[in-house]
């Protein structure tokens, strides 16, 4: 059975506590508005549209919050004691007579101080310790809780909706386009011959490919892509010494080609037209030294060797002649170029044609004077002969892979760069890989350019309409499988005219090779034909 | 609740203590006008045997006070004006050359401390050594002369005063010394109809008669109930916190006592504020002590015992501010 007092410390307990209960939830609410109001704003100052969801878990969590403050700091039979003598002015009986009975005190005193408190409380209401609510904190509460739900239902302005539709259309257009960048790195790749892989590692392609992040930010993208043809031009860009090959195959093509025998001007041509491989093969065809038994060197045989050098040296002096040009014998001399010991092309030109003049020699003094040569030694140089024009069919190959792989190299260019296109929304279809985009010759080719509202500008209605470069215009290119997109007359009569005045200027005498050749490559770049490439 | 033993049961003393707390009350009024809180707090002096230090300007009634609470108290009354020239054997005794039977001896002469109640006027005008003796005797309630001892009968109660002005020629009690005293009651001066009233009781032929209302040993009796009145430790803190505040080093003192109090009350003040607190919860009618009690009783216990730093000396500050800011900060 309570006592009095007890009961009467229950009853100013469970006031206090429902005052405070409600005094923190208030709070709660309060708090939450407040920041469930920040929150809110802080989405919508931007334009953006607040998640309704995180608006409603900040209120619950200020309410959840309030609730633990409530728990942790409810009210002990103590804090109604200490509460109630306050209130009634009861000089601390309550508390004195709580904690006396709390420490067993007992004795005839303790009786009395007890019986006077309970004597107290039979006359006292523990509802008179009610405090009055704060109203105008929980209307405050109110309104900052109604405001940020109110401002969650707003959407987002038509800036953000624009802004995010973007990225999302960025996202899936990155996507696309590392993806169509995988397919056509994995064609190329799979076209790629052993000299081209031995020249440039496949997986290094596609490793480039593989870096490039899916991205909703076209900024972030276009870096990506930049740094991507960064990687591309390096891989592209020849050497010094690849360049002077290039310029010396030039050079050389044009040296055979005024040649009288017609296989020295075949194989200029093939050097001209850049058939490196095909040229390569027809000087490995030229080998002369073959494996013979002592004395078997018949005039027949002879004679034979004879033409065959014949033909061969009218390669190789018009090749030393090449090399032995001034413009090739800038920097380090001709025979010291290339890697280590090794000598490069010019090198290997000159000491061919060195040798095979040699051979020339000594086979007309075995032809006439019909002496027994040293047939051991003729044959020694023609095998080294052999090794050298195997050497530089080598080379050539080399040249023809580089040449290929630069066109690979070209065609990863130029996707990427209708990859930006694609990704900066200048065109719809993407269409790197083979099969996509439309047929050659079936673009458009449309100009539109809208007029000009000369009235909006400065009110003059005196302009004179329909004067060239001002009546409204249409421009559109629409992607085609390859070339530049522009299949009308008009660009096939700009292309004629531009190689009209190339072919002029490559003919001027008074312009330097080094410049001939410039032009030249230029030229020959950015009108490459893709089917070059694949032969 | 009443009991069937002969003890009176403590309801029955705490009832007998208000009883004659308010009929001495009552009897002094007859004579002392106002004074309501003076006369309550030499009571309660009085009833927890401690000696209460009356300071105010001349005139106030202050041995008029003591006086009329000697008769209301049946008490053995003694004054002694201190002055510079006041020898301890003057306020002690001192022994004497007498021939008794025809044989010289000597013999001790018992000083006006062997009384009941004293008042000590103008206590600061003696010398230090003058004060000295009678404070011992308040401390030890015993006289020693000539290797011996001479009780002094209880109950004994020292009522000094002090005259805050005129300071020319005086001998501050010392610090130690002030300890000692139970309160110090600062006497003010009365208000208009007080003034009237006075005028009117001892303007004429006839002075109130003060009759014996109480005795020596309801005095003990009530200071023995009074210590039986129990105190709750809450309270008890919250005594020893508002001593404890009026020390500059305490951490929890407020930043006035930091500044302007050099040494803060002992723990007698807290004996005494504990005390004196009894007495105001029996005044009351309850049987346990209050912080109310405590802060009442807590201004008069310890006005005299904080020594006030030089800064607080030189800026005037009173203690009882000080006093008061230390039971806010408890």
């Amino acid at each position: 059975m309570k006592s009095p007092l007890e009961l009467f410390l229950a009853s100013a307990r469970r006031v206090l506590n429902n005052i405070l209960f409600k005094r923190w939830l208030i709070y709660g609410v309060v708090g939450g508005g407040l920041i469930a109001l920040l929150f809110a704003l802080g989405w919508r100052i931007p334009g953006h549209q607040a998640p309704m969801a995180g608006i409603v878990a900040i209120l619950v969590v200020g309410i959840v919050f309030a609730i633990g403050c409530f728990i942790a700091l409810k009210r002990s039979d103590d804090d109604a004691a200490k509460a109630a003598d306050e209130t009634f002015d009861l000089k601390d009986s309550l508390t004195t007579a709580l904690h006396f009975g709390r420490d067993g005190r007992e004795g005839e005193i303790y009786d009395l101080q007890r019986q006077q408190a309970e004597s107290v409380v039979a006359e006292l209401n523990p509802h008179a310790l009610r405090k009055p609510m704060p109203v105008r904190t929980a209307v405050i509460g109110v309104i900052l809780a109604a405001g940020a739900i109110t401002i969650g239902f707003l959407p987002a302005s038509e800036a953000v909706q624009k802004r995010q539709a973007d990225q999302e259309q960025n996202l899936s257009r990155t996507t696309e386009i590392k993806r169509e960048l995988e397919e056509l790195v994995d064609e190329l790749v799979k076209e790629m011959d052993e000299d081209e892989v031995a020249l440039m590692d496949p997986n290094e392609l596609k490793k480039w490919v593989k870096e490039l992040k899916e991205t909703d930010d076209i900024r972030e993208a276009l870096r990506q892509f930049a740094k991507m043809e960064q990687k591309i031009a390096a891989a592209e860009k020849p050497s010094a010494e690849q360049r002077r090959e290039e310029q010396l195959m030039k050079l050389a093509a044009m040296e055979l080609e005024k040649s009288e025998k017609a296989e020295a001007r075949k194989m200029g041509r093939e050097l001209d037209q850049k058939k490196f491989k095909e040229a390569a093969k027809r000087l490995a065809k030229m080998k002369l030294a073959q494996k013979m038994k002592a004395g078997a060197m018949k005039p027949q045989k002879l004679s034979d060797k004879q033409k065959k050098l014949a033909r061969l040296r009218a390669i190789s002096r018009r090749m030393a002649a090449a090399a032995a040009q001034p413009n090739m014998q800038q920097g380090k001399a001709g025979k010291e170029m290339g890697q280590g010991n090794q000598l490069g092309m010019q090198g290997m030109m000159a000491q061919l044609d060195e040798n095979a003049e040699m051979a020339e020699e000594m086979l007309e003094q075995m032809m006439q004077k019909g002496e027994e040569m040293d047939e051991e030694e003729l044959e020694k140089l023609l095998q080294k002969m052999d090794k050298d024009m195997q050497k530089l069919a080598d080379k050539m190959r080399q040249m023809n892979a580089r040449g290929k792989m630069r066109n690979r190299l070209g065609k990863l260019r130029k996707a990427l760069g209708r990859a930006q296109t694609f990704a900066m929304g200048r065109s719809q279809v993407l269409g790197l890989a083979k099969g996509q985009g439309k047929g050659i010759g079936q673009g458009s080719d449309e100009s539109r350019r809208e007029q000009r509202d000369e009235r909006v500008d400065n009110g003059n209605n005196d302009r004179l309409r329909g004067q060239k470069g001002i009546g409204p215009s249409l421009t559109s290119v629409e992607d085609t499988l390859d070339g530049t997109g522009v299949s009308g007359r008009t660009g096939t009569t700009k292309e004629r005219s531009f190689q009209r005045q190339f072919e002029s200027f490559v003919r001027r005498d008074d312009v330097p090779e080094e410049v001939k050749s410039g032009v030249r490559e230029y030229f020959e770049r950015i009108h490459q034909n893709d089917d070059e490439g694949d032969e | 609740m009443s009991t069937d033993t002969l003890a009176p049961s403590i309801e029955q003393s705490a009832e007998q203590f208000a009883q004659t707390f308010q009929s001495i009350r009552d009897e002094v009024s007859k004579f002392i006008v106002g004074q309501e809180d003076i006369i309550e707090n030499v009571l309660i002096a009085v009833c927890c045997g401690g000696h209460v230090l009356l300071e105010g300007v001349p005139g106030l009634g202050k041995t008029a006070l003591v006086n009329t609470l000697a008769q209301a108290l049946d008490l053995n009354f003694q004054r002694i004006q201190f002055t510079p020239d006041l020898l301890p054997s003057d306020v002690v005794g001192t022994q004497i050359l007498v021939e008794r039977d025809g044989v010289r001896q000597l013999e001790f002469q018992q000083g006006p401390v062997f009384c009941n109640i004293l008042l000590a006027d103008e206590i600061n005008r003696a010398t230090p050594k003058t004060q000295s003796a009678l404070l011992e005797t308040m401390q030890e309630k015993r006289v020693t002369v000539a290797n011996k001892t001479h009780p002094i009968g209880l109950p004994f109660f020292v009522l000094a005063t002090q005259n805050p002005i005129e300071n020319d020629g005086t001998y501050p009690l010392p610090e130690a010394q002030l300890d000692r005293f139970f309160f110090k009651l600062q006497v003010e001066l009365p208000n208009h109809d007080e003034f009237t009233e006075i005028l009117n009781r001892t303007g004429g032929n006839a002075a109130p008669e003060i009759s014996a209302v109480a005795h020596g040993g309801d005095i003990v009796q009530m200071g023995e109930i009074l210590r039986s009145i129990p105190i709750d430790k809450d309270v008890q803190d919250f005594l020893v916190k508002v001593v404890r505040n009026t020390h500059p080093d305490n951490q929890d003192a407020p930043d006035t006592v930091k500044q302007y109090v050099r040494n803060g009350a002992s723990p007698r003040a807290a004996q005494a504020i504990l005390a004196a607190a009894r007495a105001r919860a029996l005044l009351d009618g309850r049987f346990h002590v209050a912080k109310d009690d405590v802060s009442a009783a807590a201004v008069p216990a310890m006005r005299h015992r904080l020594i006030l730093s030089f800064e607080g000396e030189a800026e005037g500050i009173k203690p009882d501010d000080l006093i008061n800011a230390a039971i806010a900060s408890a």
